[in-house]
C-alpha cells in the first residue's frame, strides 16, 4: 500500500511508522528530514514549502511504482509537509516496510533521492536579515547542466583528495585556521554529504528515535564555512584535469602495449619475423585435401610450432614454414590412406636436421661428443646423415646398428673363436686376396711361394 | 478558453488555443500571479511554449533557462511535440527543492 500525503500539519514519525507496519515484515526503514537553522552562516528564521500538489502526488506515486519494481516492498509512506515549517521539525518522512531490512533501506534511500530530483515541491528560506531565497536541489533533474552557485561544491570536488589526505597532518599545524576548517568539514561530511543547502538529513534504521541534538552540532560545525580558501601546501596535485586524464590514459596505453608484447611473445613463434607478429594463434593450421582422395571432408593438419612438444628447443631455430614444408612433402608422396601422424613425421625429422645443422656441437661434454661421433663414424650409421640432437636418440641408433650387425654376423657375438686382434688386418688382406683367386691361380701362387722358399734355402746354404 | 482560429498576416491560418498556465515558487514571485490564461499554438514544443509565456511575462526572462514545462502534471521533454487543448494545464516549474 502506498500512503502519500502533502499536508500543512506537523508530521508524525509515529503515524508514518504505524502505517508502514505489517505483521509479515521484519523491517521498517524510516527517513526523517528535518529543517536546519543555518545556511552558509546565515540564520534561518523559518522555512516555507509549497507544492504543485496534483503533480507532486502523481510523481510520488510513480516513484513508489518504480521502487516496487526494484524491491519487494510491503508499505510505502511518503509524508511531506507544506507551508510554514519551524526549524527542527520534520519536513519529510519516508517509511518503507519489507520482509528483510536490505530492501527497505535501499528503497528509502532511493525514494528520498528521487523525491528531491523529481517531485515539484519548493522550499523558501527566510533569513534574519529579511532576505529570502528559493532553494534548488542539486538532484533536480533539469538542473544538471548548471553549476550550483549557492554553495562551493565545485571547489570541494577538486580539492577533495588533498583535503582528506591532509587530515592526518592537521594535528601538527592546527594553529592555521584553514587546517581546522578542513578537518571539521571532513568530520561533518559522512553525516550528510549531499545536503549542504540548508537542512539536515538523518536516516533512521529499523525504527529508531529521532535525535534532535545532531542538527545543532552539525550546524555549529559548519559555521566557519564562509571563507573557503585552501592552503596551497595541502594541494598535492596541481596539474589540470585534462593533464591528469592524459596521464591516466597514457599509463593505460603503456600497460596495454606491454601486455600485447607479452602476449605476442607467449603465443606466437618467437622468431620475430613478420607474419608471426601479426597473429596470436598458438598453432599454424593448414587445410589440405589429399591428392586423389574421394573424400569431401576437409583434412586439417596441425603442426605445433611452439608448445609442450617443443619444450627445450630454441623456438627461434624452428622453421616458421614447417607447415608449408609438410604440405609439400605430403603432395610429393601423396598417399590418400596415410595417417596424419605419419605425415607429421618427416617434418619433425626435417626439423631435427635443420636444428643439428645450426648446432653441430651441442651441449654434450666434448669427450662424450667425440666418442659418440667416433662410434657413429665407425659403425657407419647413415653415412653423411645429420646427427640427432638428443643423445639418447644417438645411443639408440648405435644399438640398432649393433643389433643389425648381430643379425648379419651372429658368430661375432656368440662364438669365442674369433680372437685375433693383432693379425686380423693381415689375415683379412690375404683372405681378401684369396677370395678373388681361381684354383689354377692358387696353384701358381703356391708354386711361386715354393720357389721363393727354395731360393731362400739356397741363399742360406751359399752363405 | 474556447479554441479559436486566428488570421495571421501572411494569410496562413494557425490554430491557437487558450490554456491555463500555473506559476510556482520563484516563477510566481516574478510573474506576480499564480495562474493565467495564455493563448498558445495548438501544436507546439516546450521551448516555443516557454517563449510565448516569457513574451507575456517579461520578468520570467531571467529564469527561463532554469525552468521546465509541465503539461497536465507531466514533465515535458525538450523538443517534444505538444498538442494543446482548452482543458490542458501548463505549469512553469522552477528548480525544485523538496525533501529536506
Amino acid at each position: 500500500m502506498d500512503y502519500i500525503k502533502l499536508t500543512q500539519e506537523k508530521l508524525s514519525v509515529d503515524e508514518a511508522s504505524i502505517l508502514a507496519t505489517h505483521p509479515s515484515c521484519g523491517a521498517i526503514s524510516l527517513f526523517v528530514g528535518t529543517t536546519r537553522n543555518t545556511f552558509q552562516g546565515k540564520d534561518v528564521v523559518r522555512l516555507e514549502y509549497e507544492s504543485y500538489i496534483e503533480m507532486a502526488e502523481k510523481e510520488m506515486k510513480s516513484l513508489c511504482k518504480v521502487a516496487r519494481k526494484k524491491w519487494p516492498l510491503k508499505h510505502i509512506v511518503i509524508h511531506h509537509r507544506l507551508g510554514l515549517v519551524p526549524v527542527k521539525e520534520a519536513s519529510v518522512i519516508i517509511a518503507v516496510s519489507s520482509e528483510h531490512r536490505r530492501e527497505s533501506l535501499d528503497a528509502v534511500s532511493y525514494l528520498i533521492d528521487s523525491l528531491k530530483a523529481k517531485v515539484p515541491i519548493w522550499k523558501k528560506e527566510i533569513y534574519t536579515d529579511g532576505n529570502s531565497d528559493w532553494k534548488k536541489n542539486k538532484e533536480c533533474v533539469w538542473m544538471k547542466t548548471e553549476e550550483s552557485t549557492d554553495n562551493n561544491n565545485g571547489g570541494d570536488e577538486i580539492c577533495n583528495n588533498s583535503k582528506k589526505r591532509s587530515v592526518s597532518n592537521v594535528g601538527e599545524m592546527n594553529n592555521e585556521p584553514a587546517a581546522k576548517k578542513i578537518k571539521k568539514e571532513f568530520v561533518a561530511e559522512p553525516g550528510s554529504p549531499k545536503d549542504h543547502d540548508s537542512s539536515v538529513a538523518k536516516t533512521f534504521q529499523e525504527v529508531t528515535v529521532k535525535n534532535e541534538l545532531i542538527p545543532d552540532e552539525e550546524a555549529s560545525v559548519r559555521k566557519p564555512k564562509d571563507s573557503h580558501v585552501i592552503d596551497k601546501n595541502y594541494v598535492q596535485i596541481v596539474a589540470s584535469k585534462e593533464e591528469l586524464y592524459r596521464r591516466i590514459s597514457a599509463f593505460q596505453q603503456r600497460k596495454r602495449d606491454e601486455l600485447d608484447v607479452l602476449n605476442v611473445q607467449e603465443f606466437c613463434t618467437l622468431s620475430g619475423t613478420g607474419p608471426s607478429l601479426g597473429s596470436c594463434a598458438r598453432t599454424s593450421a593448414v587445410v589440405l585435401r589429399s591428392k586423389g582422395s574421394n573424400s569431401h571432408l576437409k583434412l586439417t593438419r596441425v603442426v605445433n610450432e611452439w608448445g609442450p612438444q617443443t619444450v627445450g628447443m630454441d623456438p627461434s631455430s624452428l622453421p616458421n614454414t614447417a607447415v608449408k614444408k609438410e604440405s609439400k612433402q605430403g603432395q610429393i608422396n601423396s598417399d590418400s590412406n596415410r595417417m596424419a601422424s605419419q605425415d607429421v613425421k618427416p617434418s619433425t625429422e626435417d626439423r631435427w636436421r635443420k636444428y643439428s645443422e645450426s648446432h653441430v656441437a651441442d651441449k654434450l661434454p666434448p669427450g662424450v661428443e667425440e666418442r659418440l661421433a667416433n662410434l657413429e663414424g665407425h659403425l657407419k650409421i647413415v653415412p653423411g646423415a645429420p646427427v640427432p640432437r638428443d643423445v639418447y636418440v644417438r645411443i639408440k641408433l648405435l644399438e640398432d646398428k649393433v643389433l643389425y650387425l648381430e643379425g648379419i654376423s651372429p658368430e661375432y657375438f656368440t662364438g669365442k673363436s674369433i680372437t685375433k686382434p693383432d693379425k686380423e688386418p693381415q689375415l683379412k688382406e690375404i683372405k681378401a686376396v684369396e677370395d678373388d683367386l681361381t684354383v689354377s691361380e692358387l696353384d701358381l701362387q703356391i708354386h711361386e711361394l715354393k720357389m721363393k722358399l727354395k731360393q731362400r734355402q739356397l741363399k742360406q746354404v751359399l752363405l | 478558453m474556447a479554441s479559436q482560429v486566428q488570421e495571421v498576416a501572411g494569410g496562413m491560418t494557425e490554430r491557437e488555443v487558450s490554456v491555463s498556465v500555473l506559476f510556482f515558487a520563484g516563477a510566481r514571485d516574478l510573474a506576480g500571479v499564480e495562474r493565467s490564461a495564455i493563448t498558445l499554438p495548438v501544436v507546439t514544443t516546450p521551448e516555443q511554449l516557454l517563449a510565448r509565456v516569457v513574451r507575456s511575462f517579461g520578468e520570467l526572462d531571467i529564469i527561463r533557462d532554469s525552468v521546465i514545462i509541465s503539461l497536465n502534471q507531466e514533465y515535458c521533454v525538450p523538443g517534444q511535440e505538444l498538442v494543446l487543448s482548452a482543458e490542458d494545464e501548463v505549469a512553469i516549474i522552477p528548480p525544485i527543492s523538496g525533501g529536506v
